[in-house]
């Protein structure tokens, strides 16, 4: 089990450049932040955020989980100037926004439920390559707000994976201005409607030719072709929208660190 | 064929502004019926009182400067040369004939193509089709108009309804009977009608059970107005078992600013389909829609977007799915160069009871140099959970591996880039009849030219 | 004679060198051929020489001795020098009549003798005429190769640089490619890039480079070939190194 480090600390003294990048995503903080270090591997940590502020830090690959918070709304930096550093996340209470400020070759995995209105904003700083994929179940109703800014040379994927259940929304804006030269941008929003309904918005504004961006957006019920085949495997229909719903909320989640949490969800859910 | 003398015609034109007075005398000179006179003054009252639509770009109007109605002169030669030079050379480009072009211009010979209207207008009418001007179903064919006239667009749609639905002039009518295909599209051969103004024109088509027919409409040769503001309004009723495509040009000069609401309706196992191209004026907004009201029906919709320097084109389309079993399948395809903005704006809508549907929607943009710009805002809600609704979009440059493979073969970088572009577009350019699509090709590479390399 | 030259021809792209100081000179009527193991960079020499957008390139392209480095690609093609090239192009709206005319009117008096000739290099390589009628997009791998000469072909240039034409074939189309290469080696020059051997048992060789990580190793006749088939690159190259 690797170190978690945790520290209050007023706005002033978090690092330099992460209030810089704050700042340029129209992020204005003032209260008093909790910090928290992650470095090497953590196996499914449990966290209670205590202020309505946290910022992680995390290098190396990392496995966090927040289940419970005694903040009144919950705002959640994940920071990384370390390359090639993951952080795992599973939460399952109200996040108001979630800031991604990755360095190169940074992954943000978030397994999330009960999420609320969540925005979530992302930078990608110059000639590195960033990662976010979200596997959401929106059994209440869910907004997800997610803005994106590239900056030259930069590459960006986001992919949010979603099985819904009740009335929710998706809008994800990728803004390319006009001196990100060599921005390669892939979005992609997927929603299996259980119920309710979905709205899925992918936007994207661009400002130079010397881009490569891609979005797509697809809402559907169960494939009818796919749970038939399952069932010619034997599995009864249960069964078959259990496997089917943990095939899509885990295909771009590593795995191992997830499934036991989706699993424990699946059981709540019934 | 050169017109006849002039007859110094007068002039009829309504003091400007958007006003009752205005409006009043529009429907003197039109001659309206009664019940058209009151729409037009509920729409007036209506138009006084919205506010613009929050689901588009800014646009720079001055009502009060608008002039509804302007009956032209019938001679006016003196117009070509008042022409922008650039529209000119176009026509020359083009390969348009003299006698045309004047009449592009506005002005002169009608003569030929009113002969060829009318010949046209004969045979199907033998068929029972009525095709003719908005203007003249008013007073020929009450009953149909009265009907359908604003019963899927009313002036209470939007700001720009109410503004057409008060000062409309000119349109196309069209009413195929139960049963009867058409095999060859109707064609209004040029965007001008005879009444002369194009400004706020209104379509409505109806196309009953079991028929078909194609129509198409517009001008891929530049066309100069100069009245500022467009804003038209098309209405189709597609009855069960019809099909009904309506292909469009439009090619306005830079000064307009085009604003066209279109909507069609679906009924059971119909099927609609919007071709769209947008080429001109310097603000263009236009969102084909279609309504799959009835179950199994069917929308499709092509839109082709080109903007060039100074231009802002924003279009996409609207599928609202409320029929079970339907489907739609929507591709954009849009360029933007010389400092172009091209904008794609969709929505779909899949209401719960209509189960089962389908919607793919495709677009895609090429940029052709760093200060063009491009945008897509698509919308998709799906309100059950048997049906699937899909969204792809892709923007980029001119692959520079295709751009290479094809000069490696001797092909100049200009001829290559254009080359690309026309085959970007072409899917959407095939579904026109033979010779707009050959003229819209013929267009695109002149508005490349210069802008490549 | 007539020759094609490259001296220390250099191929970068996005900061990385991918071709190193490449120098080699072919003449017409003489046989090439360039091999290396996968990834070596031989396809980049190609693009080098033929100016692709994508990369940067210094030193210098000699065509009978006339310096020929800076102009851009179609002139190259105008000028002779013929690119065939191994993977799938997509374009579709585009049909291949379309493509084959555009870059090749210059060289007919009139669209019949285009068609003539066209037609002739369809049964030449064993194509149906249907396929001028078809978008450039879907081809199958031998259709794309037949076609790629046929576009080579149809501009009768003096030099062919050839990019593994023969990956995939078959013994008796490798044979008809064979025969196709040696009835043109007659007057044209022709580089031809492989990482295999096999080809070259039908063929007429005049010179064998060795190439590896971007740098032309060793050179050689027929015989390096020989002990490249016998013993695999590998040996070879660090036996170089």
């Amino acid at each position: 089990m690797g170190k978690i480090n945790i520290e209050k600390k007023e706005y002033s003294g978090i690092p330099a450049d992460v209030r810089v990048r704050l700042l340029r995503l129209g992020v204005k903080l003032s209260r008093t932040v909790e910090c928290i270090e992650l470095s090497s591997w953590n196996a499914g940590a449990g966290i209670v955020p205590q202020e309505e502020i946290v910022l992680v830090s995390f290098s190396g690959n990392n496995f966090i989980s927040i289940n419970e918070s005694k903040a009144k709304t919950l705002t959640l930096i994940a920071y990384s100037d370390a390359k090639d550093s993951v952080l795992n996340l599973v939460s399952s209470v109200p996040v108001k926004r979630m800031v991604f400020l990755p360095a190169d070759s940074v992954a943000l995995n978030w397994m999330c439920r009960n999420v609320g209105k969540c925005e979530i904003k992302s930078d990608s700083q110059k000639q590195s390559q960033a990662r976010i994929s979200v596997s959401s179940v929106f059994s209440s109703d869910t907004e997800f707000h997610i803005d994106s800014f590239h900056y030259e040379a930069s590459s960006f994927k986001l992919s949010l994976d979603s099985v819904n259940y009740a009335e929710s929304k998706v809008r994800a804006k990728a803004i390319i201005p006009e001196k990100a030269l060599g921005v390669s941008c892939a979005i992609d929003l997927f929603s299996l409607v259980e119920g309710g309904s979905v709205e899925l918005s992918p936007f994207i504004e661009i400002s130079n030719d010397n881009i490569k961006a891609s979005h797509s957006a697809l809402a559907r019920g169960y494939d009818k072709a796919e749970l038939f085949y399952l069932y010619s495997k034997g599995l009864s229909e249960e069964e078959a929208r259990i496997l089917i719903r943990k095939n899509i909320l885990l295909r771009n989640l590593p795995e191992e660190e997830f499934e036991q949490h989706l699993e424990r969800w699946e059981n709540e859910l019934d | 064929m050169k017109t006849e003398s002039s007859k110094k015609g007068y002039v009829y034109r309504t003091p400007p502004g958007i006003t009752k007075e205005a409006v009043l005398k529009l429907s003197e000179i039109k001659k309206d019926p009664a019940w058209m006179r009151e729409l037009r003054l509920k729409a007036l009252d209506a138009f006084l009182s919205m506010g613009l639509p929050s689901w588009s770009p800014e646009i720079p109007i001055d009502f009060s400067k608008i002039t509804l109605f302007t009956k032209p002169v019938e001679s006016q030669q003196s117009d070509w040369e008042k022409l922008p030079k650039e529209i000119k050379e176009t026509f020359d480009r083009l390969g348009i004939p003299e006698a045309e072009r004047e009449f592009l211009a506005g002005s002169g010979a009608q003569y030929e193509s009113e002969v060829v209207y009318k010949k046209l207008k004969e045979e199907i009418a033998k068929q029972g089709v009525i095709f003719s001007s908005m203007d003249e179903a008013v007073h020929e064919h009450p009953e149909i108009v009265k009907e359908y006239f604003g019963r899927l667009i009313p002036y209470s749609d939007n700001k720009y309804s109410a503004l057409n639905t008060a000062a409309w002039s000119g349109g196309t009518f069209i009413y195929v009977p139960k049963g009867v295909k058409l095999t060859m599209p109707l064609q209004t051969y040029y965007r001008m009608n005879f009444e002369g103004s194009g400004q706020f024109e209104r379509t409505l088509i109806i196309v009953d059970e079991g028929a078909e027919v194609h129509y198409v409409e517009g001008c891929t040769a530049p066309l100069y107005s100069s009245a500022s503001l467009h804003a038209g309004v098309v209405e189709i009723f597609a009855k069960k078992n019809s099909r009904m495509r309506f292909s469009t040009v439009q090619n306005w000069s830079k000064n307009v600013l085009n604003l066209t609401t279109k909507r069609g309706l679906a009924e059971e196992n119909a099927v609609i389909e919007w071709i769209d191209g947008n080429l001109g004026s310097g603000l263009n907004m236009k969102y084909p829609a279609i309504i799959l009201k009835g179950d199994n029906s069917r929308g499709d919709i092509l839109s082709i977007t080109s903007a060039g320097e100074s231009q802002n084109i924003d279009a996409g389309g609207k599928v609202i799915c409320i029929g079970k079993n339907t489907s739609s399948k929507v591709v954009g395809k849009g360029i933007s160069f010389k400092g172009g903005t091209h904008t794609y704006r969709g929505l779909v809508k899949v209401l719960k009871a209509a189960e089962n549907s389908n919607v793919s929607v495709n677009c895609d943009a090429l940029l052709l140099d760093d200060i063009s710009k491009s945008n897509t805002y698509p919308t998709n809600i799906i309100q059950n959970t048997n049906s699937l609704v899909k969204h792809e979009a892709s923007v980029g440059k001119i692959d520079q591996d295709k751009l290479f493979y094809l000069m490696s073969k001797g092909i100049s970088e200009e001829e290559a880039k254009t080359l690309i572009v026309l085959g970007f577009l072409s899917p959407i350019v095939k579904e026109l009849p033979m010779e707009y699509a050959v003229e819209l090709n013929k267009l695109i590479r002149m508005q490349m030219e210069n802008s490549v390399g | 004679m007539k020759t094609l030259k490259t001296e220390s021809l250099s191929v970068s792209t996005g900061g990385k060198k991918i071709v190193d100081s490449a120098s080699l000179e072919i003449g017409q009527g003489e046989l090439h051929v360039l091999m290396g193991p996968n990834g070596s960079g031989k396809s980049t020499l190609i693009f080098g020489i033929m100016k692709h957008p994508s990369y940067q390139v210094s030193g210098r392209v000699f065509l009978n001795n006339e310096d020929v480095s800076g102009l851009p690609t179609h002139e190259l093609s105008k000028k002779g020098i013929a690119a065939v090239f191994q993977s799938p192009i997509d374009l579709p709206g585009i049909r291949l009549r379309h493509l084959l005319w555009n870059s090749s009117k210059h060289r007919f008096k009139s669209s019949k003798d285009f068609s003539q000739r066209v037609e002739e290099l369809l049964s030449l390589l064993s194509l149906e005429k249907s396929i001028l009628e078809r978008e450039i997009t879907g081809f199958s791998g031998g259709e794309r190769k037949r076609i790629e000469l046929l576009s080579a072909l149809l501009v009768n240039p003096k030099f062919l640089l050839i990019d593994e034409i023969d990956s995939g074939l078959d013994v008796d189309s490798l044979k008809s490619v064979a025969s196709i290469l040696k009835s043109l080696k007659k007057d044209k020059g022709i580089l031809l890039i492989t990482h295999y051997t096999r080809i070259l048992e039908f063929l007429d060789v005049d010179a064998v480079y060795l190439y590896d990580k971007g740098k032309i190793l060793k050179q050689g006749g027929i015989e390096l070939a020989g002990k490249i088939n016998d013993s695999g690159f590998e040996p070879i190259i660090n036996g170089n190194s």
